[in-house]
């Protein structure tokens, strides 16, 4: 499954599917490669608003992207978390690491 | 158009009776790029076949007077991983001829005084042929290696951790467990280990992913652990060096979810760091869920140093309450309906259990072989059951029966080392000293008692002799530094909830420390062969305390002076020591401890 990125003004946002995982790597990756490549953009915004499951491997995708971002001076913000989403992302303290809205 | 490529340094056997055929063949191969060798006998077709393969074969219907298809039979039988293209000729032009040249194992059929374009676009589709089935037996070989190598990972991977969970050490020290890998080797590490002053260390890992990458990150973990707990260095110690060896092995999409338990076995204390597992349960022997705590802190590996603070969480325990650790395997195993175990069944299976110490485990299990049948899990399922070791009876092998003279008359005269050099000229001995002062800001930053621990025993403390010294030096510094520096007061302790207020003012207190220094000296004097004295004097620079009064209430507890402190760490050190001494002020402590 391919995943969708919504551009506006200085903020990019990732649509992630309804189950993101190990699976969704490549197109993941090429996605937030994209973005952070793009001069206009300064901030990625993964969202979650379609997701209801997520695993071990998909945290550390979040976190790949993060270093990368951070190397591309960008920062990393977390969309429309919720339910078992939200807390797997909490269990995880992951609020330290990224933005949370 | 011919693609020369596929015919050029390449060689053909061609098997014709007719010269004139034979030649005009030749020719038009060699016009091609290709290598053509006439064979006139039967009797070397094989052994060329074997020897040197050539990469196409033009047989006539009838050769040297036998059957052809047989000869075609012939070296189809060969390693089907050589497959040689064979084209027949024949005379007969009736379709059935073709049919029985397919059949019979040739890869194509044209008829005597075909045209020379026709034979050209058969060759050429023939070595297409040709050049895809070797290109597809390169590839199976290569998957084939491929798969060896994965195998031979896999068998490393499963050895390592093996090796990695020592589940005969989580037998020795009495941990009840379930450990149930996905993929025959699994991302999940249970450790548990006694520490030499007595305490429980338990270790509950879950790395990212299974396989040998988990056990990769795992690898350096739980060697961390085991050196850090048997040595007895506290959970924030223990839970930041494993953050740094995580974050140093592995790659940045890498990390590890731990539950880190110590049970204090003598203060019936529990502290637990919980980074990023489902919560950890304290149950109690009715089986109710009297505490949770949940993830405190960010998973290992992510963050560095300065930014890593994990929480540690710690309590005291009323009575043989357990601990129940998991990872999130356990809650998101399915059944073959996509349903989760969840919390709510972890919850009634706990209900459920029975209160022998392996009760949880197994209400557990069938609950969870119950939910799960038919089903292999997805992921990592494991959990473990701790609960305090039985305190302190193995502290003390040896330990002649308390000093009374020394021990109910403490002598209130200053600490000082004029005694002992005293009794070192009337007495030459061998004796080695030992003095380290910590100031305010190694207080904050290192945990004192191992590493002295550590010191004392690679200067040659005895094994035997471990366990004392740890509890009797933690008793001394926890003394000096909690109550000398700090001024902390144990009655807090007494007061519901008051163990977690205690603890949090503690930290409070030692983050903001700014004047103060803790003095630890050891005298360790040889008597004789097997024997001597260690002698511990730990000294702060606080205001002291009025010792005479805590050890008369200590020693006559009919009299009920409820205004000083427990006073248990004392009771202890009386037990522990055969010598203990404190100055006026009443901060510095001075101990012995023979033995031999």
């Amino acid at each position: 499954m391919s995943l969708n990125v919504v551009s506006r003004n200085a903020s990019s946002s990732i649509e992630l599917p309804k189950t993101f995982n190990y699976s969704n790597h490549k197109d993941f990756k090429s996605a937030y490669s994209g973005l952070l490549e793009d001069g206009g953009v300064r901030e990625v915004e993964v969202d979650f608003r379609a997701t209801s499951y997520i695993d071990s491997a998909a945290l550390g995708m979040l976190l790949m992207l993060r270093s990368c971002a951070e190397a591309a001076g960008k920062t990393v913000a977390l969309i429309n978390a919720s339910g078992t989403v939200r807390d797997i992302l909490e269990i995880a303290h992951f609020e330290t690491l990224f933005a949370f809205r | 158009m011919l693609d020369r490529s596929l015919f050029a340094d390449h060689c053909a056997l061609v098997l014709e009776d007719d010269p004139r055929v034979r030649d005009r063949l030749i020719a038009a191969l060699a016009q091609l790029g290709l290598t053509a060798e006439p064979i006139t006998s039967t009797d070397a077709v094989q052994d060329l076949v074997d020897q040197s393969p050539p990469d196409l074969i033009v047989i006539g219907r009838e050769f040297a007077g036998v059957d052809s298809l047989d000869l075609v039979r012939q070296v189809r039988r060969t390693d089907p991983a050589h497959w040689i293209p064979i084209l027949m000729l024949g005379r007969d032009r009736e379709g059935s001829a073709e049919v029985e040249a397919l059949q019979g194992g040739c890869d194509d059929y044209l008829v005597h005084g075909f045209d020379t374009e026709v034979l050209f676009a058969k060759l050429t589709s023939l070595m297409r042929m040709r050049k895809l089935r070797k290109f597809s037996e390169f590839q199976r070989a290569e998957l084939a290696a491929f798969r060896d190598r994965a195998e031979s990972e896999a068998d490393l991977a499963r050895f390592l951790l093996s090796r990695l969970s020592r589940v005969e050490h989580l037998d020795a020290v009495g941990v009840a467990y379930h450990w149930l890998p996905a993929e025959g080797f699994s991302g999940d590490l249970l450790a548990a280990t006694r520490s030499s002053s007595g305490d429980l260390y338990g270790l509950l890992a879950d790395a990212t992913g299974h396989g040998l990458a988990a056990a990769i990150n795992l690898i350096p973990l739980t060697t961390a652990f085991y050196a850090m707990a048997t040595k007895g260095f506290n959970l924030q110690a223990i839970s930041e060096q494993l953050n740094k060896v995580v974050k140093d092995y592995s790659l940045p999409d890498r990390f590890v979810a731990v539950t880190l338990v110590r049970f204090a076995a003598r203060e019936r204390r529990l502290e637990v760091v919980n980074a990023g597992n489902p919560a950890a349960l304290v149950v109690d022997r009715e089986r109710r869920v009297v505490r949770e705590i949940p993830s405190g802190s960010i998973p290992l590996g992510i963050l560095d140093r300065p930014l890593f603070s994990p929480k540690v969480e710690a309590f005291e325990l009323a009575g043989d309450e357990e601990l129940l650790v998991f990872s999130d395997g356990l809650i998101e195993a399915c059944n073959f309906e996509g349903e989760l175990f969840g919390r709510d069944r972890i919850l009634e299976a706990i209900a459920e259990a029975d209160p022998a110490h392996d009760g949880l485990v197994l209400s557990l299990q069938t609950s969870l072989a119950a939910h799960c049948i038919g089903v292999s899990p997805s992921d990592d399922i494991s959990l473990m059951v701790l609960r305090a070791p039985e305190a302190d009876h193995h502290l003390v092998p040896g330990l002649p029966a308390a000093n009374e003279a020394a021990t109910a008359a403490p002598v209130a005269a200053p600490a000082s080392p004029d005694a002992a050099q005293a009794s070192t000229r009337s007495h030459p001995q061998k004796r080695c000293v030992v003095e380290v002062s910590f100031s305010s800001i190694e207080l904050q930053r290192i945990d004192v008692v191992p590493v002295i621990v550590d010191l004392t025993r690679s200067i040659g403390l005895r094994k035997a002799l471990e366990s004392r010294f740890f509890t009797v030096l933690s008793e001394l510094y926890v003394n000096a530094l909690d109550h000398g520096l700090l001024a902390l007061d144990s009655s807090l302790k007494a007061q519901p909830d008051g163990f977690e207020r205690y603890f949090g003012l503690r930290s409070e207190r030692l983050a903001s420390l700014d004047d103060g220094e803790i003095t630890i000296r050891l005298d360790h004097r040889y008597l004789r062969e097997g024997g001597g004295t260690l002698q511990v004097e730990v000294t702060d620079t606080g205001p002291g305390f009025d010792h005479q009064r805590c050890i008369r209430a200590l020693l006559n507890p009919e009299l009920g002076d409820s205004s000083i402190p427990s006073g248990r760490g004392l009771g202890l050190l009386l037990t522990l020591c055969d010598k203990v001494k404190f100055n006026e002020t009443g901060n510095s402590v001075c101990v012995d401890i023979n033995y031999g």
